[in-house]
């Protein structure tokens, strides 16, 4: 397949993830009296018990704790949606790979397209917050540049677990621990202090950490990146993105017969 | 209907079906849990129970050809129609197609019941492979054939079977002819589960549909539309074809087993 074949055939995947997403929003949102306020609730409930876990149990002395906590917590969670979600999506779609010729990769984006549109929510959530503790807001215009960044590299993750999802049935349930232990010791809630802790050079390896210091460090803190940390997300993002979908491209033409 | 063109005389084939096998592997990892895995890799035990679906299946479909597929449940009718449609990889043989594939299993899958008709015909559209600006261009035709008009903002969830039946039929109808693909792999898609006038319109717009030139592969057990419709009839017998010929041939003879 040429380059431009395959171009084509993730640009219609893409449109039908978007109609997928968009009737998944409307389906979502239908007869609920709170409506698109649920996008804001969890998020908000989750951040303010950890913002009194940090500031009275730890007593922490982070600079700006509530607005270091909230974008970890957002980004992470954005992650963690799409990867959950990736994980049992294709056999939650069975009826479909199983009736009609479909690209798979459609759900792929129909459930990223979900969690952005969750995800406008919570940074409007965040905007709120600087404009609360009368902190710089316009540096947030710098969140796009990362955020395409953290969407291109969870998208790569997400593939990869969709396809492993469909051949080794309780992916989801591994992925659901797993993600939880990943979550607990990447620095959302806390920071680290030494640097040669384990969990420290966990973090080293750690994609997510790379994408939340770099974010807080420019738009809570108003500090220019290193250019190898720049570099370093821009190399994972899209390195994860081409082999995640490679390997969900290899492994697509058998789902119909394994879901 | 048109029974007496000959095969011979048909000689562009569009899809050559060369010795293709599909086996499913009984212990299917599909079905395995993680633990599972773990256990047969160190046990080194594999998957080597499995049953074979097609067995060695060759074939032509000429240009204009439609070709009906029979045979018991079981017998691999689907499987053969997903293994054209590409749904399926074979194990063995080869595939080749000269034109674009359009497969339809059953009438209104993909409707979503908290969504309104007029949603759910874009998005079933768009899984069918149109453009929204097509379905926006149809959608007056699927709405009036469906005779559904009035409740178009309505919630399907509200509608009855029968409406559903209409709804699903007119849709997956309307978006087969504006793809306009040359091959189209249809598995019992007639009847609605409609009312008898709109069972009747139904029947009527897939017969025109497959009279339109196109080459169709049709799987049913109904073998009265199998024998109206069909130049030749393959009969599945456990995987493996045993006979393919002239429709009046082959029923007769599947009917007496």
């Amino acid at each position: 397949m040429t380059f431009r074949q395959t171009l084509q055939e993730t640009t219609n995947a893409f449109a039908l993830g978007y109609q997928l997403a968009k009737a998944h929003f409307k389906v979502r949102n239908e007869g609920s009296y709170l409506g698109v306020f649920w996008y804001l609730l969890e998020p908000l409930a989750f951040f303010i018990v950890l913002l009194f876990l940090g500031g009275v149990i730890y007593n922490n002395s982070i600079p700006q704790y509530p607005a270091y906590l909230l974008l970890g917590l957002i980004m992470f969670n954005f992650f963690l949606a799409v990867t959950g979600n990736a994980s049992g999506i294709i056999i939650k779609n069975k009826y479909f790979v199983k009736s009609i010729k479909v690209d798979s990769a459609a759900f792929i984006f129909a459930g990223v397209l979900q969690s952005i549109f969750s995800h406008i929510f919570e940074v409007a959530l965040f905007i709120f917050l600087l404009i609360y503790l009368k902190t710089s807001v316009w540096l947030i215009i710098f969140y796009p540049v990362i955020f395409i960044c953290l969407c291109l590299f969870t998208t790569g993750v997400a593939f990869i677990f969709a396809a492993v999802g469909v051949f080794v049935i309780d992916w989801g349930n591994v992925w659901n621990v797993a993600g939880r232990l990943i979550w607990f010791v990447t620095p959302v809630f806390y920071v680290l202090r030494d640097s040669n802790s384990l969990i420290a050079k966990f973090n080293y390896f750690n994609p997510l950490s790379h994408f939340i210091t770099v974010a807080r460090n420019i738009i809570v803190y108003g500090e220019v990146p290193t250019i190898f940390s720049v570099l370093g997300i821009i190399v994972i993002s899209f390195g994860t993105f081409l082999v995640g979908y490679f390997i969900f491209n290899k492994g697509k033409i058998y789902f119909a017969e394994r879901v | 209907m048109n029974n007496q063109i000959e095969h011979n005389q048909i000689k562009n084939a569009i899809i050559e079906v060369k010795n293709i096998s599909k086996s499913f592997g009984i212990n299917s990892f599909g079905n395995d849990l993680a633990l599972a895995h773990l256990v047969n890799i160190f046990s080194e035990k594999k998957d080597k129970k499995s049953i074979k679906v097609l067995d060695s299946i060759s074939f032509e479909v000429s240009r204009g050809e439609i070709i009906g597929v029979i045979g018991k449940n079981g017998s691999g009718k689907s499987t053969l129609l997903r293994v054209l449609a590409g749904v399926y990889q074979t194990d063995y043989g080869q595939i080749i197609h000269r034109g674009d594939t359009f497969y339809l299993t059953s009438m209104g899958f993909g409707l979503m019941d908290r969504l309104s008709m007029r949603d759910n015909i874009y998005l079933v559209g768009a899984v069918m492979g149109l453009s929204q600006k097509r379905i926006k261009d149809i959608f007056d035709q699927i709405v009036d054939f469906s005779e559904l008009r009035e409740y178009v903002d309505m919630k399907i969830r509200q509608f009855s079977t029968g409406m559903m039946g209409r709804l699903g039929f007119s849709i997956s109808v309307f978006c087969m002819k504006n793809k306009n693909s040359e091959i189209l792999l249809l598995d019992e898609v007639f009847g609605s589960g409609a009312d008898y006038d709109f069972e009747k319109k139904a029947i009527a717009k897939m017969e025109e549909l497959i009279q339109s030139g196109a080459t169709v592969v049709l799987v049913s057990h109904n073998l009265e539309i199998i024998e109206k419709y069909c130049h030749r009839v393959l009969w599945l017998d456990q995987g493996k074809i045993k006979q393919l010929g002239q429709p009046k041939e082959v029923i007769e003879k599947y009917k007496q087993i």
